[in-house]
């Protein structure tokens, strides 16, 4: 299995507003803070979902 | 995992959704994204404004801008410098003129028929689109539907002078798509006979 199609499943396992915090945030370059009133959410939260997704990443992809 | 692999990752991620995703949907209108932010908006509603974010840049700009202006330094963050200020400002008043301003159209009088050539804002081309126009006190004066847009992108519509005495009307642009109807854009127009 080729490594896009790896990230591409992480991408699909992960829960909807944890994978829009994820693209919102390097994908597209937003700020944390920038990230939580987009997605009306406490920045703490953006910050827990960046750290799991960091950890599921690791795990799925490397 | 260190912050610039995960950025390469997304980077490379972007680039997949980008073949996976269909292209950019139609943005959502200012009244839209201000009834997100005020938590009006249904769930499933506002999960489709979401997904949207990911696609494209204007729109969640226009969002944070829009949050800078009613509560400045909200946020947690240091307040805007000057000039990001001023851009996102010209910006938002662009966008909110663009959709408000009473556009004024003089036909000579006398002409019995007369078109109306209506470029749409949106970059979506669908296959269909209903072309509605309401009196000012909102009542229905004139529809037409299967309508397509030219060479030129724009749709051009036929319209007869005695059913549209001078006055102010609402032009309301919908995309058709399955058997539902989307609004897309609506517009202030004047109309006068010179």
């Amino acid at each position: 299995m080729d490594e896009e199609h790896l990230m591409s499943t992480a991408l699909d396992r992960m829960p909807d507003e944890m994978r829009r915090c994820f693209l919102l945030r390097f994908a597209q370059g937003f700020e944390e803070g920038e990230v939580a009133m987009l997605m009306k959410i406490p920045v703490e939260t953006v910050r827990e979902h960046l750290r799991e997704v960091r950890q599921r990443l690791s795990l799925e992809c490397l | 995992m260190p912050l610039s692999h995960l950025a390469l990752l997304a980077r490379r991620l972007r680039s997949l959704l980008r073949r996976r995703r269909p292209p950019a949907r139609e943005h959502p209108s200012m009244a839209e994204l201000a009834a997100y932010e005020a938590d009006e908006l249904p769930r499933e509603k506002e999960q489709e404004i979401q997904e949207h974010f990911l696609d494209c840049r204007e729109c969640p700009e226009m969002l944070l801008d829009m949050k800078s202006f009613v509560s400045p330094g909200d946020g947690g963050g240091p307040g805007l410098p000057d000039s990001r200020v001023d851009s996102a400002w010209e910006a938002l008043r662009s966008r909110l003129e663009d959709e408000a301003r009473v556009r004024s159209f003089e036909v000579p009088a006398g002409v019995e028929r007369f078109l109306l050539v209506f470029g749409p804002r949106s970059g979506e081309l669908r296959l269909r689109y209903r072309l509605e126009i309401l009196a000012s006190h909102g009542g229905p004066v004139w529809a037409v539907d299967e309508l397509g847009r030219n060479d030129a992108g724009d749709l051009v519509l036929g319209l007869a002078g005695h059913l549209l005495p001078e006055g102010e009307y609402l032009v309301r642009l919908l995309g058709i798509n399955g058997g539902g109807a989307k609004l897309l854009e609506e517009h202030p127009i004047r109309l006068s006979y010179r």
